[in-house]
């Protein structure tokens, strides 16, 4: 019998948002039969929130999933409306990308892309019932009535799940503004035994860009260079559309002041956890009083629209006093919303039912990614799925599962993290979660995972060789750079000197001389050889970054390797988390309230990374050693 | 509180061009619409239907209407899609549904003297001088006039087999309260139902087989099918004794499949279809419906558009029981010019 008129398929994605499309795809692309059941097909991969991708912690995500084989990076190549490199000035560490996005085209190139991938069907109906026998997954049941089976599920609901929207003292069900939320769902996730909680989101509004006196504002352009965040294809073409800078002001928070009692957050409208990484402006005004100002950037929503995203004016409080708050602000003392910001508030089963496949612990075959699983991003949720769906496909062919770990990528510390602490907010992807940060950067993604890429299939041969050749390429160079030995005669110093770096006393080769900070690899070269080296841009990079950061890499795995043991190890009295600015302002919040006692109680408190610890075991170091 | 001349109450194709068509004649105009997303969505296959096209498109051209060019740069191809009972050709326009809505969002976005705000309308309060709207997040808009295009999204629900959902289109919230204020205001409604057709998924075609006979535009393709017998649904609305498959977009790969609308169950469907030489591996990735809702009893307007009963007030598109987005279109021009006659105190408008 034809296996499609039985409705049979090796996988099931319930949900068309990042994570659903990253997990359908990598579900096909390794040959498996694959169904994406959405609750409208007009709705794939919308961008609900901020109209760009990537940023600190998010852009090695993207370029992670790109060397693993996975969409998100090549779409947004090609809709974006500008790009540029965060922190430029900094250490190689927390460096990322940002891409801003036309929304609308994003959709449209995704909706293209799966449609046109072989083995994949999509198909609108919203799924009610998952079907188990034995604890294991049999397939699903949707709305209209027609069962479809599979060997895997993987479960990408979003915020959908008995999704309540608050605006004011308004509340209605739906999973997004204007869309019905899927109601069923969960009651048979709580019948099969899924501990299910709640959770909540919010977004900005959205303005007339004909309304915005920009000449108030600070033009935020993007990088004049066409970067890309796949590693496959580096032809892109950068708009370079900009952004805009304006700020809150006095008068901003007094009207949120006086009419904070309207707040959902102070009425008691909302009372679930919002994810404090992206705090709204009525929280803002309440937790950092002393704060004059509060940045905003506009930000298009795409090439062909008027619409414009206010990132940093998150609020749900009723429509007309988001625009009492909004006239306060310069260069929008005459903008007029569009779409007003809301919230929306939606059940998350508790990611610790999870195996670090994804997969639950109590139903073989079913997975859950994304904001379903309490976590935040485009991003983020992208990477889940891809590892959800990656993962369900390898156990349909009795293969070795891809378990990512916290020392080769982000995304094994996003899962380790997801699996072993307490969610008190949506799960978002920050640098400062990494311990190994300096290794896992966003421009050696591939060189880390792209041997994982080729073995679940996902990765062509000739891309794999294309990184085997980058990595000799770096090797290579590096030992150019050791091989060559410059005399301290008075020429060379001379040259030293037109480069602003100190002169040398004894022969020493290039490789020394670049671990000085302001000494810049092609022009080292470029002065001391007269070989024309013709390694790509990425090569050069990696190799100025192996070589100068180094010392700080090999320190940095010692001392992580000496995070095994700090059980013990007391924190003193004198030390003022307060005066730390290296970890996040939300673990200088849990310490100081829990002050514990030591550094292994501190590792296990909810919102503290290991990222965290190991700079409070530095500073400690530091401090005991001045004292 | 916000005020405008004029206030448009939804956003499909006669909202879209009454809101247009009463900017361009100087009337400050916002237009409201449940999802900004959904701008001038058609949500009945993407074929504009008609012996005439050219005429109705001239005229519009005539009053300003940027609409005719929009779609003609959104057209996928025109064919000859259907004999009417008269034994005419039908001629239609198929188009680019995605593509249509957001062209269509653009223009009117950067139109001057139209504004446009997401909200759910839900009370319309008469005051002495014109109208207040409320929005569902307690927004209060002032304006003299009121245009009211909420299409099928009145007190709507879908069926097809024995599935009934609620909405306005699938996975989209309907609108509940604005229908017992407009009954509070004196205004009697009935049920109507329209059915809408399946879409398939275009690579489980077969386009070789003899039966399906391939229509070939430049870069798009439609496929007429021949049925054994004509294709009557429950409402025994049999149309043509063949389906029309028509692309959804030149970026997507599904097709509405013209000539099928129907609100049999899924499974029902997918047999029917795949019992069609030709047809019989399709996937279908959205079926067919029926969507029921309210709409006005025709009696109440005037041939402006205008209520009888309460001044001010419009009604254009699938309120008045319009079946096709050619009347949507021509309706939603008349409201939206005859708006901007009562700010102007002129003498309104009957037709075009």
């Amino acid at each position: 019998m034809n296996k499609i008129k039985v409705n049979k398929y090796d996988v099931i994605v319930v949900g068309g948002g990042h994570a659903g499309c990253e997990a359908a795809l990598a579900c096909a692309r390794m040959n498996l039969d694959t169904l994406l059941l959405t609750i409208n097909l007009d709705r794939i991969a919308l961008m609900p929130c901020n109209p760009s991708i990537g940023g600190l912690g998010k852009s090695q995500l993207v370029r992670e999933l790109d060397a693993l084989g996975g969409q998100m990076a090549k779409t947004t190549d090609s809709t974006l409306i500008q790009i540029k490199t965060l922190n430029r000035s900094k250490g190689p560490a927390v460096q990322a990308l940002r891409a801003q996005i036309d929304k609308k085209e994003y959709e449209i190139e995704m909706k293209s892309i799966l449609e046109s991938t072989k083995g994949l069907e999509l198909k609108q109906g919203i799924v009610e019932k998952v079907l188990v026998k034995n604890n294991n997954i049999e397939g699903v049941a949707i709305d209209s009535g027609p069962l479809y089976f599979s060997k895997a599920v993987v479960i990408t609901a979003g915020t959908f799940l008995r999704g309540r929207i608050i605006i004011g003292e308004k509340e209605y069900k739906a999973g997004r503004m204007g869309e019905y939320p899927a109601m069923e769902l969960t009651n048979d996730l709580i019948k099969k035994g899924f501990i299910i909680d709640r959770l909540q989101t919010a977004t900005p509004p959205r303005i007339d860009k004909r309304t915005i006196d920009f000449k108030k504002t600070k033009l935020q352009e993007g990088d004049n260079e066409n970067l890309s965040f796949s590693f496959w294809n580096r032809e892109i073409l950068n708009k370079n559309i900009p952004c805009y800078l304006t700020y809150t002001n006095e008068k901003t928070h007094k009207v949120i002041a006086d009419n904070i009692d309207q707040s959902p957050i102070k009425s008691g409208m909302v009372n679930t956890h919002g994810p404090g990484h992206c705090p709204s402006i009525d929280r803002k005004v309440i937790n950092f009083p002393d704060k004059s100002r509060h940045p905003i950037f506009i930000e298009p929503e795409g090439e062909n629209t008027n619409e414009m995203y206010l990132q940093g004016l998150t609020t749900s409080m009723p429509a007309e006093i988001q625009q009492k708050i909004l006239n306060t602000v310069k260069g929008l003392e005459n903008a007029r919303i569009i779409r007003p910001g809301y919230a929306v508030e939606y059940d998350y089963v508790i990611p610790n039912q999870l195996n670090y496949t994804l997969e639950t612990k109590a139903i073989e075959n079913l997975y859950f990614a994304g904001q379903v699983i309490g976590t935040s991003g485009y991003e983020e949720a992208a990477a889940q799925g891809f590892m959800a769906g990656v993962n369900a496909g390898l156990k349909i062919k009795n293969r070795k599962p891809l378990i990512l770990t916290r020392d080769n990528s982000y995304i094994g510390v996003m899962i380790d993290d997801l699996l072993t602490k307490d969610l008190i907010e949506p799960y978002r992807m920050y640098t400062s979660r990494a311990e190994y940060r300096l290794i896992l950067r966003s421009d050696n993604a591939d060189t880390r995972l792209a041997i994982h890429g080729k073995r679940i299939g996902l990765l062509t041969e000739g891309q794999y060789e294309k990184v085997l050749i980058k990595n000799k390429d770096i090797n290579e160079l590096i030992a150019v750079l050791k091989k060559i030995r410059i005399k301290p005669t008075r020429i060379v110093n001379d040259k030293l000197k037109t480069i602003n770096t100190a002169a040398i006393n004894i022969p020493t080769d290039l490789y020394h001389i670049l671990k000085r900070p302001e000494i810049n690899i092609k022009e080292l070269l470029k002065m001391f050889t007269s070989n024309n080296y013709t390694y790509s841009r990425q090569v050069f990079d990696q190799a100025e970054i192996k070589i100068k950061y180094e010392g700080y890499i090999n320190r940095q795995k010692a001392e992580i390797k000496k995070l095994s043991n700090i059980e013990n190890h007391i924190i003193p009295g004198w030390l003022e988390y307060e005066s730390i600015k290296s970890i996040t302002f939300k673990a200088r919040e849990i310490l100081n309230k829990i002050k514990p006692n030591t550094l292994g109680q501190a590792s296990r408190l909810a919102g503290i990374s290991p990222a965290d610890i190991s700079v409070l075991l530095m500073v400690i170091k530091q401090g005991e050693k001045e004292r | 509180m916000y005020k405008y001349d004029v206030i448009v109450i939804g956003a499909g194709l006669a909202g879209s061009e009454a809101a247009m068509a009463s900017a361009r004649n100087d009337s400050k105009t916002l237009l409201i619409s449940i999802n900004m997303d959904n701008i001038a969505l058609m949500g009945f296959g993407n074929i504009i239907y008609s012996s005439d096209n050219i005429s109705l498109f001239d005229k519009m051209k005539k009053l300003g209407s940027m609409t005719p060019g929009i779609i003609k740069a959104n057209c996928l191809m025109t064919i000859a899609s259907g004999i009417d009972k008269n034994k005419k050709d039908i001629k239609g326009m198929v188009v680019d549904r995605k593509r249509y809505s957001l062209n269509m969002k653009k223009v009117i976005e950067e139109m001057n003297g139209l504004d446009t705000k997401q909200g759910l309308v839900v009370d319309i309060i008469k005051t002495t001088n014109g109208f207040e709207v409320i929005t569902s997040d307690k927004l209060v808009i002032g304006s003299e006039v009121i245009i009211v295009c909420t299409g099928t999204f009145l007190n709507s629900q879908i069926t097809w087999g024995n599935n009934i959902v609620e909405g306005g289109r699938p996975g989209e919230i309907r609108s509940l309260r604005l229908i017992r204020n407009l009954i509070n205001m004196g205004l009697n409604f009935e049920n109507n139902h329209i059915l809408t057709a399946p879409l398939i998924k275009k690579g489980t075609i077969k386009r070789t087989d003899p039966n399906i006979k391939v229509i070939k535009v430049e870069n798009n393709e439609c496929y007429i099918v021949a049925l054994e017998k004509v294709f009557t649904d429950k409402n025994k609305r049999g149309i043509d004794n063949k389906l029309y498959i028509l692309p959804d977009g030149k970026d997507t790969d599904e097709m509405y499949i013209n000539g099928f609308e129907n609100k049999l169950s899924e499974m029902e469907q997918i047999e029917f279809l795949r019992n069609i030489k030709g047809l019989e591996e399709i996937f279908l990735t959205r079926p067919g419906y029926e969507i029921k809702f309210d709409c006005l009893l025709p009696s109440q307007i005037n041939k402006t558009y205008e209520s009888k009963k309460i001044k001010g007030m419009f009604f254009a598109g699938k309120i008045n029981k319009t079946n096709t987005y050619k009347q949507s279109l021509e309706q939603g021009i008349i409201a939206g010019v005859n708006a901007s006659k009562v700010i102007k105190n002129q003498e309104m408008i009957k037709s075009i």
